[in-house]
């Protein structure tokens, strides 16, 4: 089964990832901040990780830093209320492997999962 | 939960605090700022609910003094608090690793790290009163935690079924704490142990000489529980009698004191346990039908421990752990043996019964593993198929004996309460009837003498 952790401060965007997520199937975990998602990385595999950038105490940019030392390969879709170019060119240069912008469309995030689990040869 | 909650700031910085303190202040929290190498920092008596680490102006020997600090109290809560540096994201992994609870950078807006600080001490908080162990593996007993948390706010009378030593009072207890009543007190009584009116006293009171020696009133447990929660424990012990007086307590929230005349009103959350089947004992008319309704509306069954096998291993580590920490020993584990033996042996006393065994290993082991040899000392029951007491066949062939042994036992204490009526027995070991026949017949056993 494929698993896939959600990282959000925000109590709806966890539940419609949840919702969205699991009509497909796959074994959704949440959690509200970062260094809960780096705990839950470094005690299991996860397939998949969506992310939010602004976060209270570590914020997503290091979040990323510090699960690209623990494990390089976990595919990171990134999922963030901020619209400026600039934030997307920086996270983009940290090799997120998707970017997706709130409000949030069900559409574009099976999408995503499905092109990272394709990409990955399927699981 | 009563007092403010009391926070540390370790920090070798001098900076001024005074508006975080008063910050803090606000919220209803204590903040105390200590130098992470004074004695007090080490020493503190009261133990604080959170603690704020300061990585700044520490050396690379920061993990090492955060330990200490922890020492004392490692499951109180830790921030750490730093200056965005290059090193950073490497200590912040390390601290991580190290438990920390979360990273927070400065400069950082205070209401962001009263966010943190909040959800920092309801994790520890609900770490505590459903600490990992109690929780386990099995889906059975995660799924009634669930429930027990979702119905704890509420003030529902709560039912707790399952067998002797399975923790149906910690469960009770779980619920007190997460209810709103936490501030107030946890009283339980057990109903096997009294008789009809000595029972009555203890849960009503009793006015002034209401009998032979009521030479004072006496409140009882419903008015020494107000505003709080009571459990009582065997609650299918009690009499018919005092039955419908607890209906009355919990229809009209009001009772009667013996020997008085007037109701007396009560706000106690009642939560009662057994480990019998209220349902035959209504059949049985020894538990009244309309009480059973009444305390039925959530019912949380707790699986003994045989059913929860997979939990086993982590009750073992748990209680090594306590106990050797309460009697200062250095147990690490036990032979391959123990453990199987551990995982086979049917438990009747549950955990309970697990605690026992493994504070009596704990006391008489003067090594760092458990020995299967210790343990026949201490359960006679694995001896019970060898009369010298000491195996000496084979560890299958002494399993399947001491397997046979309980299987004739259960079989015939199964007969006892069917009345020797396969098809009602089958039903209620969950077995086919061919099967019972077939193990009748393989213990020769005599099933017209179960029939009455």
């Amino acid at each position: 089964m494929v698993k896939v952790l959600v990282a959000d401060d925000d109590k709806f965007t966890r539940y419609f990832l949840w919702k969205t997520l699991s009509k497909e199937g796959y074994e959704v975990k949440l959690v509200e901040s970062g260094s809960e998602a780096i705990r839950k990385i470094l005690a299991q595999n996860f397939d998949v990780l969506f992310l939010d950038i602004y976060m209270e105490g570590m914020d997503g940019l290091d979040t990323i830093s510090l699960i690209k030392r623990i494990n390089p390969e976990i595919p990171i879709v990134v999922v963030t209320g901020d619209l400026s170019p600039e934030m997307k060119d920086r996270v983009q240069r940290m090799r997120v492997s998707e970017y997706l912008t709130k409000p949030l469309d069900p559409c574009k995030v099976k999408n995503a999962v499905e092109l990272i689990l394709a990409r990955n040869g399927g699981i | 939960m009563n007092a403010r909650p009391l926070i540390l700031l370790v920090s070798i910085q001098t900076g001024d605090f005074s508006f975080l303190v008063s910050s803090l202040k606000e919220d209803g929290y204590a903040l105390i700022i200590t130098n992470p190498f004074s004695k007090t920092t080490r020493k503190f008596k009261k133990k604080p609910s959170l603690i704020l680490f300061d990585l700044d102006g520490l050396d690379v020997r920061y993990v090492d003094i955060l330990r200490e600090i922890r020492e004392t109290h490692p499951e109180v809560p830790v921030i750490v608090l730093s200056q965005p540096k290059p090193s950073q994201i490497e200590k912040a992994l390390r601290l991580i690793k190290e438990g920390v609870y979360d990273y927070l950078k400065k400069p950082f807006i205070v209401d962001e790290l009263k966010i943190l600080i909040r959800r920092a001490i309801r994790k520890s908080y609900e770490n505590e009163i459903f600490p990992d162990f109690v929780i386990g593996k099995n889906p059975e007993m995660r799924k009634i935690l669930t429930l027990a948390k979702t119905i704890a706010p509420t003030d529902l009378t709560v039912l707790i079924g399952g067998e002797s030593g399975t923790g149906k009072e910690l469960v009770a207890s779980f619920i007190h704490k997460l209810s709103r009543r936490n501030n107030k007190v946890f009283l339980k009584l057990n109903c096997a142990a009294l008789t009809e009116s000595i029972m009555e006293s203890e849960l009503f009171g009793y006015e002034r000489g209401a009998f032979t020696g009521a030479e004072n009133k006496k409140i009882g447990l419903f008015s020494a529980a107000e505003g709080g929660t009571l459990l009582l424990d065997e609650i299918a012990e009690t009499s018919l009698s005092t039955q419908a007086k607890l209906l009355r307590v919990i229809e009209n929230k009001e009772f009667i004191p013996v020997g008085g005349t007037a109701p007396v009103k009560c706000d106690v959350r009642l939560i009662v346990a057994t480990n019998k089947n209220l349902q035959e004992e209504i059949e049985k008319n020894r538990f009244r039908q309309d009480l059973f309704y009444r305390i039925n509306s959530f019912t949380l069954n707790l699986p003994p421990l045989r059913e929860r096998k997979e939990d086993i291993p982590l009750f073992i580590n748990h209680f090594l752990k306590k106990y050797n920490q309460i009697l200062g020993k250095k147990i690490e584990g036990m032979e391959d043996e123990v453990y199987d033996f551990f995982l086979s042996y049917p438990w009747p006393g549950n955990i309970r019964e697990l605690e026992s065994v493994l504070l009596k290993m704990s006391i008489i082991c003067n090594k760092p593993v458990i020995t299967m040899e210790q343990v026949r000392e201490i359960l006679p029951q694995t001896n019970s198929s060898s009369p010298n007491g000491f195996y000496t066949a084979s560890f299958k062939e002494e399993k399947d004996k001491f397997l046979e042994l309980f299987e004739e036992k259960y079989i015939k204490n199964l007969l006892i309460k069917s009345n020797g009526n396969i098809l009602k027995a089958a039903k209620k070991a969950k077995v086919t009837r061919s099967f019972l026949y077939y193990k009748i017949k393989q213990y020769g056993i005599d099933i017209s003498t179960y029939r009455n």
